[in-house]
């Protein structure tokens, strides 16, 4: 993997900027590919698809067919089909928290350490059908063996956001179909920087964001096994979500269709298409090797200086983020002064204040590491981090 | 906290410039509202500018450490230090405004508006004068010319000045002003340049130096100024008329040439002083030339005064 190569293909890093980005949990950058297949749409074959039927919207449903197929290969699906474009993670999740049958006291199963976007969701659910939740402790297999019994929906991150560890998924997606439940992943740190396979795992929903894979922001995608999404009853329908209807029925589409309500995003799924693209010809295997490589450093450097990193202290273990406090500084003023030296990155509790709270923890920094970061970054980074730990008393 | 206190006047004033700092004032003064309403500051301000000047300090970390784990004592430093120079400079203010001077009453210490504004004002001055603009003050000869004020006032003034230059009207107010305020310590020579530019100056001459026999001088350059813009062929018997004297005898006087050679030898000695526009004043080598701010003139004479 060519890290020099790729950098030259992101504009915001272009050498005169030298800006160092380590916020790539939040948001990536984009190569200029994602960005000229988007505009090709819009200078190009600016029309509908699935609706008329004249050369530019043929076009259209081309493309995005192709950035369909794109998709699932990436995932490796058994078929397009199952691929539902939504906004981001958050509107998938929510479509499964609206679209799936609950009813009154049906469990749904969630980690302790759920993005806001998998918490909320089930918390609405909650009120609204009087569903029941439980929680496990994130990556514990043996409680979640405990809280497995009776439940109809697991919902978990697969790689959090906060620290970066994974839940092992594929044990526990046996588990819970051992036990009945079907299971959605939110793959929205996931995805972007490991090799995932739907199939291999045998997960029945998988969400994520085009925007933290180097696509576009507004497009994300709600992955589906084909046999369960047709028993969905979709929330939102509109303009192409039917075939025919009369004052008082209709005649609902095929998949995905049916999900994907009124006039869609083209260019966004399009430029997710070409990200996808991308990804995959650096090689998921490379990206996640390399960001580990990176986390390394970072990570030996923090124990240096007596950081309190967030999760275990091997980095392989924590993909590409370094969560950590220093001292008793406030992380917001850490990443305010790496912003003064052109490091950008996140302080907060990153839309988990459930976990921060329970644990007793006022947020972190968190730096987030991508294919496209380098160690000279990294050395620069971890300079200023020497230079700040020196403010603690 | 405190720290908005001193950013809300920086971020004011930058703000004039630029839109960026105009948000920034809009959340110091929310913050600043938030304080003084014993409420945490939520913008998050403070935070934002105590790690921005942290980064800055960094190449000497003691420094950096010490103003990071210091900030709120520095802050409030800071603040007083702002509290009493904003006491200060109204201070000065105030006594600019009653005293014309900003270090009070009776002080010769450097003031900075009086500075700004003696610098300025050649332009506001009638001329038609194809001199240097250089200024002889020893040429000066005034024996002779009229005096207002005590004759045996301390300091003289002297006034170059023209009928019908509208500058020459615009300085009177300040120019009495300072003779009623040091009445006693400070007089006036009104020496008169009737510039070929302005209509009737030449007969404005001649009607003053007419009134001037009867003692009358004053009232008829005072009443001349005042109805600069009206002069006319008939305006001078009427002006005589309306301050008392004789009709017949100031016409007489006017239609004679008996000051023609005064004024003329008046203009030459202007001349000869280098006079180049009108009003030029002197207090004693000092010139200033066009109408001058009150303070100005006031500080002059205050500092020939006392040497
Ligand atoms: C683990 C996880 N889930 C969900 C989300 C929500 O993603 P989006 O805002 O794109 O819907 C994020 C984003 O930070 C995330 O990290």
């Amino acid at each position: 993997m060519n890290v020099e190569k790729i950098r030259k293909d992101f504009p915001a890093l272009d050498a005169g900027k030298q800006l160092i980005y380590f916020d790539n949990a939040c948001t990536t950058l984009r190569p200029v590919q994602v960005m000229q297949k988007m505009n090709e749409y819009y200078k190009e074959y600016p029309s509908c698809a699935g609706r008329s039927n004249h050369r530019l919207s043929m076009k259209v449903n081309e493309e995005v067919m192709k950035a369909r197929k794109n998709i699932a290969n990436f995932f490796n699906a058994k078929d397009d089909s199952e691929v539902i474009f939504t906004r981001n993670t958050t509107e998938s999740i929510n479509l499964i928290a609206n679209a799936f049958k609950l009813k009154r006291e049906d469990i749904v199963l969630g980690s302790d350490k759920e993005h806001n976007s998998n918490l909320l969701p089930w918390l609405l659910a909650e009120r609204r059908i009087g569903i029941t939740r439980k929680i496990f402790k994130f990556n514990d297999i043996e409680d979640f063996k405990n809280k497995i019994k009776g439940v109809k929906l697991v919902s978990i991150v697969h790689t959090s956001n906060v620290d970066g560890t994974s839940n092992d998924v594929k044990e526990m997606i046996k588990i819970s179909h051992e036990n009945g439940a079907v299971v959605l992943l939110d793959a929205a740190q996931s995805a972007p920087h490991k090799e995932l396979n739907v199939r291999k795992l045998d997960a029945d929903f998988l969400a994520c964001s085009g925007h933290k894979m180097l696509g576009p922001s507004g497009i994300g995608v709600l992955y589906g096994k084909k046999e369960l999404l047709e028993q969905l009853t979709p929330f939102m329908m509109g303009g192409d979500t039917v075939n025919n209807t009369t004052y008082d029925g209709f005649e609902i589409k095929a998949l995905p269709e049916r999900f994907e309500a009124g006039l869609q995003n083209y260019s966004g799924i399009i430029g997710f298409g070409e990200a996808v693209n991308y990804l995959k010809k650096v090689g998921l295997d490379n990206i996640e090797s390399h960001e580990k490589e990176l986390n390394k450093r970072i990570t030996g450097g923090l124990v240096e200086i007596n950081a309190n990193i967030i999760g275990p202290k091997d980095a392989n273990l924590r993909s590409g983020i370094a969560s950590f406090n220093i001292g008793n500084i406030n992380p917001h003023d850490i990443s305010l002064m790496l912003n003064a030296k052109n490091i950008m990155l996140r302080s907060g509790m990153y839309c988990v204040h459930s976990w921060f709270n329970a644990n007793k923890i006022n947020g972190s920094v968190r730096a987030s590491l991508y294919l496209y970061n380098t160690k000279e970054e990294v050395e620069i980074f971890m300079k200023h981090i020497k230079d700040i730990a020196k403010l603690v008393r | 906290m405190v720290i908005c206190l001193i950013a809300l006047p920086v971020f004011l004033i930058l703000g004039i410039f630029s839109v960026k700092y105009r948000l920034l004032a809009k959340e110091a003064f929310r913050c600043f509202f938030k304080t003084v309403t014993l409420k945490p500051c939520d913008t998050g301000l403070d935070q934002k500018i105590k790690s921005e000047i942290t980064a800055r300090l960094m190449w000497w970390p003691p420094l950096a450490s010490i103003f990071y784990n210091r900030f709120n004592v520095i802050s409030w430093v800071f603040a007083i230090l702002i509290i009493t120079s904003t006491f200060f400079v109204g201070q000065g203010a105030y006594n600019y405004a009653v005293y014309g001077n900003c270090n009070g009453e009776n002080s010769n210490q450097f003031c900075i508006f009086n500075v700004v504004r003696a610098e300025q004002p050649e332009k506001e001055a009638c001329s038609k004068i194809e001199n240097e603009h250089e200024l002889h003050p020893e040429k000066i000869k005034i024996d002779g010319y009229p005096v207002r004020g005590d004759p045996d006032a301390k300091l003289t003034m002297v006034e170059y000045g023209c009928f019908g230059c509208p500058y020459t009207k615009k300085a009177e107010p300040v120019v009495r002003g300072l003779l009623k305020e040091f009445a006693g310590d400070v007089n006036l020579v009104y020496y008169n340049v009737p510039l070929s530019i302005h209509k009737y100056s030449i007969e404005a001459s001649k009607a003053a130096s007419c009134a001037r026999e009867h003692n009358k001088y004053w009232e008829y350059h005072d009443i001349l100024l005042e109805n600069q813009d009206e002069l006319s062929d008939g305006s001078f018997a009427r002006f005589a008329q309306e301050i008392g004297l004789d009709e017949k005898e100031f016409s007489e006087c006017f239609n004679s040439s008996k000051y023609d050679n005064y004024i003329n030898e008046s203009y030459n000695g202007a001349l000869a002083v280098g006079i180049y526009g009108t009003p030029t004043f002197f207090i004693n080598n000092v010139s200033l030339v066009g109408p001058q701010d009150y303070r100005t003139l006031k500080k002059m004479i205050k500092d020939e005064l006392e040497k």
